[in-house]
């Protein structure tokens, strides 16, 4: 029974982080934090500024080191793996800050983000996917990313995500800096991509944001990661 | 006018190869942030490595001998930042410690080119003789060959960054190096890219200036100070700006030389430095930030 039960949950589980601990500097950010992420899910970590939401998305990418714990992706063991690994395995990160490429046209920053081999063979078919996403960044393929608004330096970010071929996206509040509209046309599309099949992991710092959209959330305070049921949430914040 | 013209020529074709040597000093700052002050000392091991193989030991022809310390330069490169940068990068005050450590490490090779070659100046035959007249200006051909070949290996970086994967990887590297991580970028793969680049121009200048400017191992100073004047004005980190630099003030230089006397050649540069950044405190194309 054990075994059997245990087989399904490994099938269905694509993320698994367990007990991570990280620090900033000398600050003790992340503590003993826990979550699962399900193929096909869309699941939200909710908090405030400041209290570890991007350290525990940077810690699961590979972007910032993990002093103690487990990180599962895909079943192998990824905790000491840095962001270029992961990238290849599918496990995609989306900056807060954007972090395109400035200098470099919309299109050259969407090319860079098909840059490892198993990416670079679906580049055609999801160059016309981000395109047919947002026909907005065909037209300004050869502008500057320098040159863009807030809300088509955001599509580009998550255009790029795209283009790494991934089979979980992390996002790191894509509403920060977007105007409100903006922002619900940018949260809607997330949705979208996860009724297509995308699993994804997304931070912010309000719920109200994903009203609707979300399977299940955690509330992150202090570095203390908790699982909630979206009703509670509500309250809560 | 014909003697404008000359020296006018003169300053471009000096203004290439200047290109080559600066370029590769502005590409790793580029992409790293580290200025690397054994650039001067990395310019001079070619001109040895390349002298001893034509002059001095086998005498091999100079293709063959560049042929050969291509490769070398290449891993100089790639173990200098493995061995000495890799290891400081991410410390505390890394760009003042790097800087420090490549300072070393220029007088690491200096004392070694010493020790291993003696203290006095060599040089290697130009690969041509004789001289070009078209309307009554003159050029030896050995100048305009050098000429031709800094600008084909400008260009080949140029194409290299602006064109292929790795290129792009490194500039992606230098413009956000955690949006350089996010894609999959390996950082350091990178770095260790730039400085084999770097390492092989300033090298390849070496090479080329030999006949010219002669191979000391103190000698690599002048091109490094140049680079480095000719980096700032362009803009650290803009290959773009060293490249438009390296042609301003080698003309600046050309023409100074001929009216005013060539040790006044510096402090023209030095002045125009400073009208420039206090114009564009970034320099022409700047990257630079604090």
């Amino acid at each position: 029974m054990t075994m059997w039960s245990r087989s399904i949950w490994e099938r269905n589980t694509m993320l698994e982080v367990e007990g991570i601990n990280a620090l900033y500097g000398d600050f003790h950010v992340l503590h003993d934090a826990s979550l699962s992420v399900n193929k096909g899910e869309l699941v939200a970590v909710v908090g405030a500024n400041g209290h570890g939401k991007s350290t525990l998305l940077k810690a699961i990418c590979g972007l910032t080191p993990v002093k103690s714990g487990v990180i599962r992706f895909g079943g192998g063991d990824t905790a000491g793996l840095k962001a270029p690994q992961l990238v290849g395995q599918g496990l995609v990160y989306v900056a807060e800050d954007r972090r395109l490429f400035p200098d470099m046209t919309v299109l050259e920053n969407l090319l860079l983000g098909a840059y490892l081999p198993a990416a670079r063979a679906a580049e055609k078919h999801n160059l016309n996917r981000v395109f047919s996403l947002y026909p907005r960044l065909a037209e300004r393929r050869n502008q500057l990313c320098r040159s863009l608004s807030g809300g088509e330096a955001q599509m580009v970010a998550l255009g790029r995500g795209l283009m790494s071929d991934p089979t979980l996206l992390a996002i790191d509040e894509p509403s920060l800096g977007l105007a409100p509209n903006l922002t619900e046309t940018m949260l809607q599309t997330v949705s979208q991509l996860n009724k297509d099949g995308l699993t994804v992991l997304i931070v912010e710092q309000s719920l109200a944001l994903l009203n609707g959209m979300i399977d299940r959330v955690y509330s992150i305070e202090e570095g203390v990661l908790r699982e909630t049921d979206t009703d509670n949430m509500q309250e809560v914040l | 006018m014909t003697q404008i013209l000359e020296i006018l020529i003169s300053g471009i074709t000096q203004g290439a190869v200047y290109c080559v040597v600066a370029v590769g000093l502005s590409l790793v700052y580029g992409a790293s942030r580290i200025l690397n002050f054994a650039h001067g000392s990395l310019y001079s091991l070619g001109g040895f490595l390349a002298w001893y193989l034509v002059a001095d030991g086998p005498g091999l022809p100079l293709w063959l001998a560049v042929l050969l310390v291509l490769p070398v330069l290449a891993l100089t490169g790639i173990g200098i930042e493995r061995a000495i940068i890799r290891p400081l990068r991410g410390s505390e005050n890394w760009k003042i410690n790097t800087i420090m450590v490549t300072l070393g490490l220029a007088f690491i090779i200096e004392n070694g080119l010493q020790l291993v070659f003696g203290p006095g100046t060599r040089t290697i035959a130009p690969f041509v003789e004789g001289t070009l007249s078209v309307g009554g200006i003159t050029i030896t051909w050995y100048k305009l060959s050098i000429f031709v070949i800094s600008l084909a290996l400008v260009g080949a970086l140029e194409f290299f960054l602006s064109s292929t994967r790795y290129g792009q990887a490194v500039r992606a590297v230098s413009q956000d190096m955690q949006g350089a991580n996010q894609v999959g970028i390996n950082v350091n793969q990178i770095f260790g890219l730039t400085f084999a680049l770097s390492v092989v121009l300033t090298g390849i200048a070496g090479i080329l200036l030999a006949p010219v400017f002669l191979v000391s191992p103190l000698g690599g100073w002048g091109p490094f100070l140049k680079a480095f004047v000719i980096v700032v004005l362009g803009g650290l980190g803009s290959t773009k700006g060293a490249f438009v630099a390296a042609f301003i003030l080698a003309v600046l230089e050309a023409f100074v030389i001929f009216y005013i006397g060539p040790s006044w050649a510096m402090p023209a540069w030095l002045l125009m430095l400073i009208i420039v950044l206090m114009i564009r405190p970034k320099g022409l194309f700047g990257v630079w930030e604090n």
